[in-house]
């Protein structure tokens, strides 16, 4: 009796077994995706909100059949804010096949990634502004593109807003010493002389610091019309409350890397008189927008912001590129696909790629917003 | 120049409670406590529980964080610190810095990666000094650090038990010949030291923000400040510690960012050149 009663539960569970593994078998693999974002330390508050828009994209995506039939699925890891890690990140997914890597939260984590990316041939998207990761001096890098409104056009936008609006002449510029905040100042520095504003001062100030009192009143002592300010994470509200301290109370124009929730909440009543940019229109809104923000709102139970627009964009650019490659997953051919291909609706904007132009964004995707006590919205024209 | 003045100050007051509760700790335990800065920023993150979850005010918070870390430090010494001083003074190196590692990552885990604000001590933000316009929030730092230095001061010179504290930091055989409980004593010190950090931790929260990683930076900053002082004197290791606040402020006036560490290194290696016990420096601590 206990033979037979142990042979009949061996036979049920080689059935049970192998009918798990038919319906496994059955159901096609997912599209496996790598991102490498910065969700720890002081990227948290832009790296948090880019995980929230990938895991909407991604249910949105597969409700809607996925990429013809196929599932996706975004391999979200987090690189700790540091290049090195985001590089042995990138080598770990490509080679546990990955076809395609999102990143990143910072431009060294981004330009880290790029350089194996591109060694090989992979598709990456990066979501940081800094437009010489992809265009280099020796060229366009085929494989990299960008859901992220760059420098240029960031700074284009806040000065000519700040000619328009404040008649700025004069300007000083204050920015993080890494490579996001000295780029940005640098092309900050070239648009405003191109538009006839003279750059008075330029100082630096390390990412960590928490006292900037002797750039700031150097700064204060050229006398600008208004300061620039080129940083992200939560230094630049402090930055900004000691600017306010130390009684400059003219425009500060900023960067879009405060375009966040814990920049408001640390400036607090400092933040008056303060302009970013953001790509998303508070007041109003396109479709595209709307919806995103509607959905993001309830999932969430919080607004949307820039940072989670830009990996969903991310997501959707890669998916059209995708549903259009016949099954390759190939950075040339998903490459060849986005550079020639019809124009791809996102959030931010209408990308428009070409081979020269793997940005696809225009002065008409910037924004200029300020905060409203506890959230940003559109800067009045 | 007062601007310059007052956040020289203000950054070198935490600098002067970290290294004066370096020095407490090493007098006491031969111990150099490297999680010093550590317990700074985890000081910040008691304060932010105290007024985000039990909505007391940041007051309140200060008392309540110092308390918190006299606990913890008792705590830190009786369990890690002694412990490891039984089987080496390589141990006790070790143990403090596997404490670091434990509460940088420790706090992430409980108060999460974002650097936080904390409520200034009063509504005021700023005031007007000399035609100057200055933080509030600076004066109150200068300010509570001479009332905790005032504390200290009276604690380990006018009462029995700061004697005996110090009788024991001396001579711990003498000491426990004269029934000074020797290890309650190191407990206490210990208790001291961490509760300097946290009560440092609170008052510079609100110009710093609480959280996130830069334990380490403190402490280094900390013990550059003792021995620019005198690690033997708590009055050096004070001094020191404002010394390195006013040298990074006014270093940053006239160079690049970037230039500031380095030099300020320069400087300490100066001294140890020209004066290794410190500018307040008498002797130099013993080991037994």
């Amino acid at each position: 009796m206990n033979r037979a009663i142990r042979a009949a539960a061996a036979g049920l569970f080689t059935v049970v077994l192998a009918a798990s593994s038919y319906g496994a078998s059955a159901q096609p693999q997912p599209i496996r995706i790598g991102a490498i974002l910065s969700y720890s330390g002081p990227s948290a508050p832009l790296g948090l909100p880019q995980i929230n828009g990938l895991k909407m994209a991604e249910s949105e995506i597969n409700a809607h059949g996925g990429i013809n039939g196929r599932p996706i699925h975004f391999e979200i890891v987090d690189d700790e804010a540091k290049a090195d890690v985001a590089s042995q990140l990138a080598t770990q997914q490509i080679a546990s096949g990955v076809s395609i890597i999102l990143c990143g939260t910072r431009v060294d984590t981004s330009g880290a990634v790029a350089r194996v990316t591109a060694q090989a041939g992979m598709l990456q998207m990066i979501m940081v502004p800094t437009q010489s990761i992809w265009n280099t001096k020796t060229g366009v890098v085929k494989t990299i593109f960008q859901s992220q409104a760059s420098d240029q056009l960031s700074a284009q936008g806040l000065l000519a807003y700040g000619k328009r609006k404040f008649g700025v002449k004069k300007v000083a510029i204050i920015h993080d010493a890494n490579f996001f905040g000295t780029n940005g100042a640098e092309i900050a520095t070239d648009i405003a002389k191109t538009d006839g504003i003279a750059v008075l001062g330029n100082e630096a100030y390390a990412g960590d610091a928490t006292d900037f009192t002797p750039q700031i009143q150097r700064l204060m002592a050229t006398n600008p019309d208004a300061i620039v300010m080129w940083g992200a994470t939560t230094t630049p509200a402090l930055v900004v409350k000691q600017i306010r301290q130390l009684g400059f109370t003219k425009p500060i124009l900023s960067s879009g890397g405060i375009d966040s929730e814990a920049f408001l909440k640390i400036a607090g009543p400092a933040d008056a008189n303060v302009y970013s940019v953001g790509a998303l229109s508070k007041q109003h809104p396109g479709p595209e927008q709307k919806a995103f923000e509607d959905l993001y709102q309830a999932t969430y139970k919080t607004p949307a912001v820039t940072f989670a627009a830009q990996t969903w964009d991310a997501a959707t650019i890669v998916a059209a590129a995708l549903r259009s490659a016949n099954g390759k997953t190939d950075g040339k051919t998903l490459a060849d696909i986005l550079e020639k291909g019809a124009p791809i609706k996102g959030v931010m904007a209408t990308y428009r790629f070409s081979p020269t132009d793997h940005n696809g964004m225009s002065l008409d995707s910037i924004k200029i917003i300020v905060p409203q006590g506890d959230i940003w919205t559109d800067a009045p024209t | 120049m007062i601007q310059l003045l007052i956040a020289g100050l203000t950054v070198g007051s935490t600098y002067a409670l970290v290294a004066l509760g370096i020095h407490i700790i090493l007098r006491a335990t031969r111990a150099v406590n490297f999680a010093q800065g550590d317990f700074v920023v985890l000081g910040g993150l008691f304060a932010l529980s105290f007024v985000s979850l039990l909505h007391v005010s940041v007051w309140l918070a200060l008392i309540g964080s110092t308390i918190l870390g006299f606990g913890l430090g008792a705590l830190y010494e009786r369990f890690i610190l002694r412990p490891a001083a039984k089987v080496s003074e390589g141990a006790v190196m070790i143990a403090s810095i596997g404490t670091v590692y434990v509460l940088l990552y420790g706090h992430a885990m409980i108060w999460g990666n974002e650097p936080q604000p904390l409520p200034t001590f009063s509504a005021a933000q700023t005031l007007t000094v000399g035609g100057s316009s200055v933080a509030v929030q600076s004066i109150w730092v200068m300010g509570l650090l001479a009332v905790m230095l005032a504390l200290l001061y009276a604690f380990f010179e006018r009462t029995t038990y700061g004697k005996a504290i110090r009788a024991a930091a001396n001579d711990p055989v003498g000491a426990q010949l004269s029934g000074i409980n020797v290890d309650r004593a190191r407990s206490v010190s210990a208790a001291i030291s961490v509760a300097l950090a946290c009560f440092a931790g609170t008052i510079i929260g609100p110009i710093t923000l609480v959280g996130g990683s830069n334990g380490v930076t403190i402490t280094i900053k900390g013990f550059v400040g003792a021995i620019l002082g005198g690690l033997a004197s708590p009055v050096g290791c004070t001094v020191g510690g404002l010394l390195i606040g006013l040298i990074e402020t006014f270093l940053g006036s006239r160079f690049a960012h970037d230039l500031v560490d380095p030099l300020v290194y320069a400087i300490l290696l100066l001294v140890l050149l020209l004066r290794p016990q410190g500018i307040f420096g008498g002797r130099r601590i013993t080991r037994d």
